[in-house]
């Protein structure tokens, strides 16, 4: 069991939405509700399959999972570009926001380190488990 | 457990490796206390998020990708 609902999910997306229409070049998002429900779902499964000691899970867990969900179920549609490694880079961001509003550390990557992350969620297999340790070991706290 | 031979014996005894020796008690014990609970029990805060987001989207832009030729 965890707080973070799909509202939360579509807040977040809503943010990265309203973000990336004022950026140059402006893109628009759009999803489906029920992909985002899909998300949270199979994220809740995974942590429960995962960890069935725990009631409540971490940051990195949490975070972990909703990564690997959201790379792999692919809730975002560009609808003004193609923009082939937008899903990964929105599961990063979602991730980054959930890390950082609860213990108030970040995802930090260099141009370098977010471009292969993105690769490698796309095409390559990467385990929640794999992942979940990457945040672990990652994560600093802001300066 | 201060040489290898003692290592070695263990092994040949638990064919299942380091740890198999353990009794389901101890198990279950090291298992409990490896929880990882979470850190806050607050319903998470949309504005905590999406200031989050904010302060990701300027270190990690999305643009990097698109200059990468990801479009």
């Amino acid at each position: 069991m965890n707080n973070f609902s799909v509202d939360n999910l579509v807040a977040i997306f809503n943010k990265i939405n309203l973000n990336l229409a004022s950026g140059k070049p402006s893109i628009t998002l759009s999803w489906h509700h029920a992909t985002l429900e899909e998300v949270c779902l199979y994220a809740n499964l995974s942590l429960a399959n995962l960890y069935p000691l725990c009631t409540t899970y971490k940051a990195t867990k949490l975070a972990g999972a909703y990564l690997y969900w959201i790379a792999k179920l692919k809730p975002c549609l560009n609808l003004t570009t193609i923009n082939l490694a937008l899903n990964e880079s929105v599961a990063i961001h979602t991730a980054n926001a959930i890390i950082q509003e609860r213990i108030n550390k970040i995802i930090n990557l260099d141009r370098k380190q977010f471009i292969l992350a993105c690769e490698t969620l796309r095409y390559s297999n990467i385990s929640i488990q794999a992942i979940i340790a990457i945040l672990d070991t990652s994560i600093k706290s802001i300066n | 457990m201060n040489n290898e031979q003692q290592i070695l014996e263990l092994l040949a005894k638990h064919q299942g490796g380091i740890g198999s020796h353990l009794s389901e008690a101890l198990k279950q014990q090291i298992l409990e206390s490896g929880k990882n609970e979470a850190e806050n029990l607050q319903p998470f805060d949309n504005a905590k998020l999406c200031d989050a987001i904010d302060q990701s989207l300027q270190r990690m832009p999305i643009a990097w990708l698109i200059e990468q030729g990801y479009e």
